[in-house]
């Protein structure tokens, strides 16, 4: 076989036959008998091919497609519906948070009021030792005799 | 008068739309064919219906998506026919069962008015020549039953199938000379047969 062969076939099979051959294949085949003999192999076959009957789809085949359908639609609007809860919750949620956060920044921030014990760590009891903070050893002013 | 149709792009259009009774219209219009379709690569009515109705359901899915400028039935074929390449593929790798005995198992009844002589020699010279079809490779065999049974041009089956024409004709060559190789060895093996 030949490329010019190989041209000629692969020409011929790209469509039914018997119809018009191009100028360059019609030369081909008038001329090589191997192509000719190949392309009444390939006639026969085509024509063996229509020997199968159109096969018809089962009974019922439209319903089953459209009822599979149909929950996949159903649970859409399902999915819809959660999502745009799931959206309005989340925008809720900031809106809240935003006010939030601008209470606490726009407010002053509340004061810390010190107030000093009104009775004095001293006056709450006596820190002078029984007996006074003179040693008997010592003299007066703790100091030494 | 009959009523005029809706176009199939209208129909898409309310279907996306959620118009149940378009997308009823369309799984009308065009399940025969890509039921068709399926069932002559595949072989088995189980296995064309769920290519069949996978193929709509994507339809239904991707109906926003469709771009109107493509005609719907190339669309839908396009979907079917990676759906059956796809289970093609599967089949293959857990194929234990021959061709033939399931082909005839699958196939359609009798047509109407056949003697069970006549029925029989139908029924197997369908098997015969399906057996045929199942021994060339998945793509060769789409592109050869595109051509032969959708009566779609070269072009249109690249498009159907991704590939570019040039591929495609060289599938229908390789398919066509396969298949006239297959039938001429049946027919021989038939006559030595007799």
């Amino acid at each position: 076989m030949t490329d010019a062969c190989l041209h000629c076939r692969t020409d011929l099979s790209a469509r039914p036959p018997g119809g018009v051959h191009s100028p360059g294949v019609a030369t081909h085949l008038a001329a090589c008998p191997d192509c000719r003999q190949w392309m009444e192999r390939d006639a026969a076959a085509w024509q063996a091919l229509g020997a199968i009957r159109e096969p018809e789809p089962p009974a019922g085949l439209a319903g089953r497609i459209f009822e599979r359908a149909r929950p996949r639609s159903a649970f859409r609007l399902h999915r819809l519906v959660l999502g745009m809860a799931g959206a309005a919750a989340l925008a809720a949620g900031i809106v809240y948070g935003v006010w939030i956060w601008r209470a606490l920044s726009t407010s002053a921030p509340p004061a810390i009021h010190f107030e000093p014990p009104e009775v004095a760590y001293a006056e709450l009891f006596d820190a002078t030792p029984i007996g006074g903070l003179e040693h008997p050893s010592m003299g007066p002013g703790g100091r030494q005799p | 008068m009959s009523e005029r149709q809706p176009e199939d792009a209208t129909l898409v259009a309310r279907t996306a739309a959620g118009d149940d009774e378009a997308f009823r219209m369309l799984v009308e219009r065009h399940h025969r064919a890509i039921f068709r379709l399926a069932y002559r690569h595949l072989g088995s009515v189980a296995d064309a219906e769920d290519v069949t109705q996978d193929t709509f359901h994507r339809l239904f899915e991707a109906a926003r998506r469709y771009r109107p400028e493509r005609p719907l039935r190339a669309y839908l074929f396009t979907i079917a026919a990676r759906l059956c390449l796809k289970r093609n593929k599967r089949h293959d790798r857990s194929r234990t069962v021959p061709v033939a005995p399931a082909a005839i198992e699958a196939s359609p009844g009798p047509s109407a008015g056949a003697s069970p002589e006549e029925a029989l020699w139908q029924k197997e010279r369908e098997a015969a020549i399906r057996s045929a079809l199942d021994e060339l490779p998945a793509d060769q065999r789409l592109a050869l039953i595109l051509l032969r049974y959708e009566e779609m041009s070269g072009e249109e089956i690249a498009r159907v199938l991704d590939r570019s024409p040039a591929a495609v004709h060289s599938l229908l060559y390789r398919a066509r000379g396969r298949m006239a190789e297959l039938l001429q060895a049946a027919a021989s093996l038939r006559e030595v047969e007799r």
